[in-house]
């Protein structure tokens, strides 16, 4: 039952990347041509998911906000792996005064409100998507830098890194080459919850006006379009809605999959 | 017991200087200034007017004196005066909290007393029907983007229902109703926000419950439970639920700031005007002294809820405060 649920989130996730990489052929307009003879018309043949206020192609729209919705997704993450396995790694193989600090950081960064802070960041720097990429990373890295942190803990007692130390390897060595690698399968689960997070905060910036700025489409600025049409048009709402969803969802379950692979003794 | 707080109280200082710190520093990096938009954008204004308002801001000092000012005035509780409206910002913030915090708390009552009977039912219950429904629930809850959830319930109850209204927190005969008209009002108008707000933690809280109740109904103490002849609901709900509460209980107070960040959001949906639609405005608005007051205020709420978590922590567990003390 686990296993087939994984898969169909597994599937899902192919099919998106596949919109994403092969946009011009899968979507059947081009997603900023504007035909104002279809100025939101509902579902139909030609327009599968119907039109918005300016009659162009939902569906089309859709497919390449999968480009820029799943490029911030991996992206962002991405960012907060690196960044998380740094502090992580050096926190938990130094011990001592450097954890100290570098915890109290990380504590620090988890009691922000980071939605604040992002969308400060963001209105101050301008909503590009490069800012939105990296505010995002630069906010999410906290769960994984505590991840390794615990992971290289007690890693780090083991044999094989006293044996790598008399043979005179380097601290840098023996982080980068034999810890890291040890430790980073908790991060994959991590890392796979985190796409799901960017993308629904990439779509909450962009709801509120500061994110993907049109006419380049993201999931979440096709549903800002909607907003303002909420009672006659349906369609501009629900659709790009569904796709942020069954996305998410699939990367969360995809996680929860990863999980229960990793660690079977959790499984019940 | 007081001891211990005094010790966690001490310890949130540092962390509330270095939130002010980081975003201070994070918001006066940015290039250029919030008087770009009163001046250089306008050709009448000429170099040493620029400059003017500039000192009048304080902004020509350098960076880390810029803070100094701004921490020695916070001390005294004064957050300096927007940039919009020259109004004390601390009193703009006051006027816009009440309806912040009310929602919010509401919120986490409900996530309480909604999420924590729900993860310890379907753990006691596990693999049947209701078990899976609420495991399907908490995973659409940790996906769903929540503005996309307000936006089509708000159509279902207030555009096609009709039940409920669309926005803001009052409707426009509010002075003429009674005092309790008045509540209804309001309760009204609060429904969806609070529910809504509510969503997405709640499936947090009912899955983190699960797992920690799973993890402590196969401990020996449960079957020893047991064996005494002791009812099943005696067992869950005094022996494994107190335990298992204590993981729940800090996940509880790491959400404090998603709640609050999330406000930006139903409020604007909603036209609610407190905080978060405060912010929303300053930052539109480069308002440096209502930013930094807000995020000010959110970190202090957000840490005020982590010691109401560390208090409820030690309460439910002595062995913290007992280690922690020495």
């Amino acid at each position: 039952m686990k296993n087939k649920i994984t898969i169909i989130s597994l599937t899902f996730i192919v099919i998106i990347l596949i919109f994403a990489l092969f946009a011009p052929i899968i979507a059947r307009h081009d997603p900023s041509a504007i035909d104002t003879n279809a100025i939101l018309a509902g579902p139909s043949q030609t327009h599968i998911f119907g039109t918005d206020t300016l009659g162009r192609d939902i569906f089309s729209r859709i497919v390449y906000g999968s480009r820029i919705s799943l490029s911030i997704g991996f992206i962002a993450v991405g960012i907060a792996v690196l960044i998380g396995i740094f502090f992580g790694s050096i926190a938990g193989y130094y011990g001592g005064r450097v954890d100290l600090v570098l915890m109290r950081f990380v504590d620090i960064m988890l009691c922000f409100p980071a939605f604040f802070l992002i969308l400060a960041v963001i209105a101050i720097l301008e909503p590009s998507i490069f800012n939105i990429m990296a505010v995002i990373g630069l906010t999410s890295w906290m769960g994984v830098a505590r991840l390794i942190r615990s992971e290289i803990l007690t890693l780090k007692e083991r044999d094989y890194v006293a044996a790598a130390r008399v043979m005179g390897a380097s601290d840098a060595w023996i982080i980068v080459r034999h810890l890291i690698p040890n430790a980073i399968g908790p991060v994959f689960v991590s890392a796979t919850l985190g796409i799901g997070g960017a993308i629904l905060t990439e779509s909450a910036l962009s709801f509120l006006g500061i994110g993907v700025q049109p006419p380049t489409p993201s999931w979440g600025n096709i549903l800002m379009d909607g907003k303002s049409t909420l009672g006659v048009a349906w369609w501009l709402t629900v659709f790009p809605g569904l796709f942020i969803l069954f996305t998410v969802l699939a990367y969360n379950l995809l996680s929860e999959g990863l999980r229960d692979m990793l660690e079977p003794g959790l499984k019940e | 017991m007081l001891r211990y707080l005094a010790k966690r109280l001490i310890g949130l200082i540092p962390v509330f200087f270095g939130i002010t710190l980081i975003s201070f520093f994070v918001i006066h990096l940015a290039p250029g200034k919030p008087t770009d938009i009163a001046t250089s954008m306008n050709p009448k204004v000429s170099y040493e007017a620029r400059e003017r308002l500039e000192k009048l801001y304080g902004l020509d000092k350098p960076i880390p004196v810029q803070y100094f000012n701004w921490l020695k005035r916070v001390a005294v509780l004064d957050f300096g005066r927007s940039y919009i409206d020259d109004r004390p910002v601390s009193e703009k913030i006051a006027e816009r909290i009440p309806i912040t915090l009310l929602i919010n708390i509401l919120a986490m009552i409900l996530i309480l007393a909604i999420g924590i009977p729900m993860g310890v039912i379907s753990a006691a219950k596990r693999g049947t029907l209701l078990d899976r429904s609420t495991t399907v629930f908490a995973f659409i809850g940790f996906s769903i983007p929540e503005f996309w959830l307000a936006l089509l319930l708000m159509s279902l109850f207030s555009i096609t229902l009709g039940w409920l209204p669309i926005s803001g927190i009052k409707s426009f005969d509010f002075a003429r109703l009674g005092i309790g008209a008045k509540i209804l009002d309001i309760a009204r108008h609060l429904i969806l926000p609070v529910c809504i707000s509510a969503f997405g933690s709640l499936a947090g809280i009912s899955r983190y419950m699960r797992t920690a109740m799973v993890g402590v109904i196969h401990q020996d103490y449960i079957r020893t439970a047991r064996a005494k002849g002791l009812r099943e609901s005696q067992v869950i709900y005094k022996h494994a639920l107190k335990n298992a509460l204590l993981p729940v209980i800090t996940i509880l107070g790491l959400s404090v700031p998603g709640l609050i960040g999330g406000s930006v959001i139903f409020e604007s949906i909603f036209a609610i005007p407190g905080m978060g639609r405060l912010f929303y405005e300053s930052v539109m608005a480069r308002d440096y002294p209502t930013i930094m007051g807000i995020l000010s205020i959110g970190a202090l709420l957000t840490l005020l809820g982590n010691l109401l978590a560390d208090i409820a922590y030690s309460y439910a567990d002595p062995r913290i405060r007992v280690t922690e003390e020495e």
